[in-house]
């Protein structure tokens, strides 16, 4: 049976679960049975807009030994680019779209003795399926999770009551923090997740690496590239072959490379695990991925090709 | 300073008698740099340890015998995260304590081995004809018999053995 990338649903039901997030379920048009997803799992979502196509990442926050249906849950945010405005306003129960099979780049650790979720916001949505998964399994996790209040947090209520003993909830309208001390004075064998708001995963995945984790324990679920409002274009050169190859302000080096038929491995393409590492010989590099350390960034040795590009100058690459 | 003890905040050491210098030195340096250290030697031959002068004492030693493993895998899994582990020993020993690790919960990139590699020959017993290995040492005892066997320097290419002479202790002739 040959299964296809991409896949037709409809959506059969939509909760409102805060005043800016709902949840959408989404089941097949004929009633098959969906593609199989382990916990972490994301889909791409296409949606139909006038004239154009909205393409988005949602992690998927259903049961994951459910076949039946997938849920995603959407905020509405304040800086929509299109896609959460279209979802909230636009999208209707019987409206048909395309996601793609699931893909995983945050997945539960299977040598972690503890896991320790950290989530701000709808960054909840990945780790609900995770912590079904865990405590099906009897194993060790806690979640720390910030938002603005209870009523602006969803599945605050069933994580309460669901998981009671493993959660804590820090509420800024409150004046609750939710600070990097939660990851000290863990036990051998833990793995941190985060997901939530950028300056959130940076500053917590920094505050791991200074406290001993090492970078495969560590893992952060980014779904957006850091975005430049004002990308120039950069030019780079390959040491290896001497080519000289023009960057667009539109385009990343990542595909630039790849256009140009040089093989350079990628996976997540948001700039958070590390597979499109390149060396750099010389220039100087605006770093906006999530995987280099803050000193590996300073030294400007290296460079994660889908999201950071050339300071201004050219760029050597070892390459 | 040695990347693997960059934000290191324990670090446990092991080593049996042959790896016991090099280990001294690595946690002399993790010593200097604020890295509190723990040492821990493995097997019975604790005499031939030196510690040096600014280190902390032995804390324990470790048999490597499967009923000590889960004592061993029990007494790492208490410990926090930023604790490393630096072993230096024989490459049998490391074998089995990379297991003992992994169950305790220490990822590969939380542990550096450092293998002392030991010549060690078949030595063929003289009185029993069994074969033992030296480990590199030079009075063994044949697994077999267990006579107390000096090993020679006297290759045999037929038996593919060094020869393992018999040790007569010393008596008192005179009545």
């Amino acid at each position: 049976m040959r299964i296809s990338s991409s896949f037709a649903v409809i959506i059969s039901r939509i909760e409102q679960l805060t005043d800016s997030v709902k949840r959408y379920t989404l089941i097949r048009e004929n009633g098959e049975d969906l593609l199989p997803f382990s916990p972490g799992a994301h889909v791409l979502t296409t949606l139909k807009n006038s004239d154009s196509l909205i393409h988005r990442r949602y992690s998927l926050c259903s049961p994951a030994n459910e076949k039946g249906y997938y849920q995603i849950a959407i905020k509405l945010t304040e800086h929509s680019r299109g896609g959460s405005m279209l979802w909230h306003e636009k999208a209707r129960v019987g409206q048909k779209l395309t996601i793609s099979a699931p893909v995983n780049h945050f997945t539960i650790s299977s040598r972690a003795r503890h896991h320790l979720f950290v989530a701000g916001g709808i960054g909840i949505t990945p780790y609900i399926p995770m912590m079904q998964e865990l405590a099906l399994r009897g194993l060790s996790f806690e979640l720390h999770y910030a938002a603005r209040s209870p009523e602006q947090c969803p599945f605050y209520e069933w994580i309460k009551a669901t998981f009671p003993n493993s959660a804590q909830f820090y509420f800024s309208e409150r004046g609750e923090r939710l600070s990097p001390e939660v990851l000290s004075g863990k036990r051998i064998g833990t793995h941190v997740y985060f997901c939530g708001p950028q300056d959130m995963m940076r500053g917590f995945r920094e505050a791991a690496l200074l406290l001993g984790y090492v970078r495969n324990n560590i893992h952060i679920e980014a779904f957006q590239k850091d975005q430049g409002e004002n990308d120039q274009p950069f030019q780079v050169t390959l040491s290896r072959s001497s080519r000289v190859l023009m960057v667009p302000a539109d385009q990343s080096l990542l595909d630039t490379l790849r256009s140009a038929g040089i093989d350079v491995q990628y996976s997540c393409q948001v700039g958070g695990c590390g597979a499109c590492q390149l060396s750099v010989l010389s220039g100087d590099v605006l770093h906006r991925d999530f995987y280099l350390t803050e000193d590996e960034q300073k030294h400007n040795e290296s460079i994660i090709a889908c999201v950071s590009r050339a300071n201004g100058g050219t760029l050597v690459l070892d390459v | 300073m040695n990347p693997f003890l960059e934000h290191a905040h324990t670090l446990l050491v092991f080593a049996d008698v042959h790896g016991w210098p090099h280990a001294v030195d690595f946690a002399s340096e993790a010593s200097r740099l604020g890295v509190e250290v723990e040492l821990h030697i493995l097997g019975e031959d604790v005499d031939g340890c030196m510690t040096d002068e600014s280190l902390q004492k032995p804390v324990a030693v470790w048999t490597l015998e499967e009923a000590s493993d889960a004592v061993l895998t029990d007494y790492l899994q208490d410990k926090k995260m930023g604790a490393r582990l630096y072993v230096c020993a024989s490459d049998k020993k490391i074998g089995h304590l990379q297991a003992v690790f992994e169950m305790a919960g220490f990822a590969r990139e939380e542990v550096y081995f450092e293998t002392i590699a030991i010549a060690s020959h078949p030595v063929f017993c003289v009185g029993c004809y069994g074969v033992n290995e030296s480990n590199g040492k030079e009075i063994i005892c044949c697994e077999h018999c267990h006579r107390t066997l000096a090993v020679s320097s006297h290759y045999s290419s037929r038996l593919r053995a060094v020869l393992g002479y018999i040790i007569i202790p010393a008596q008192n002739t005179l009545e």
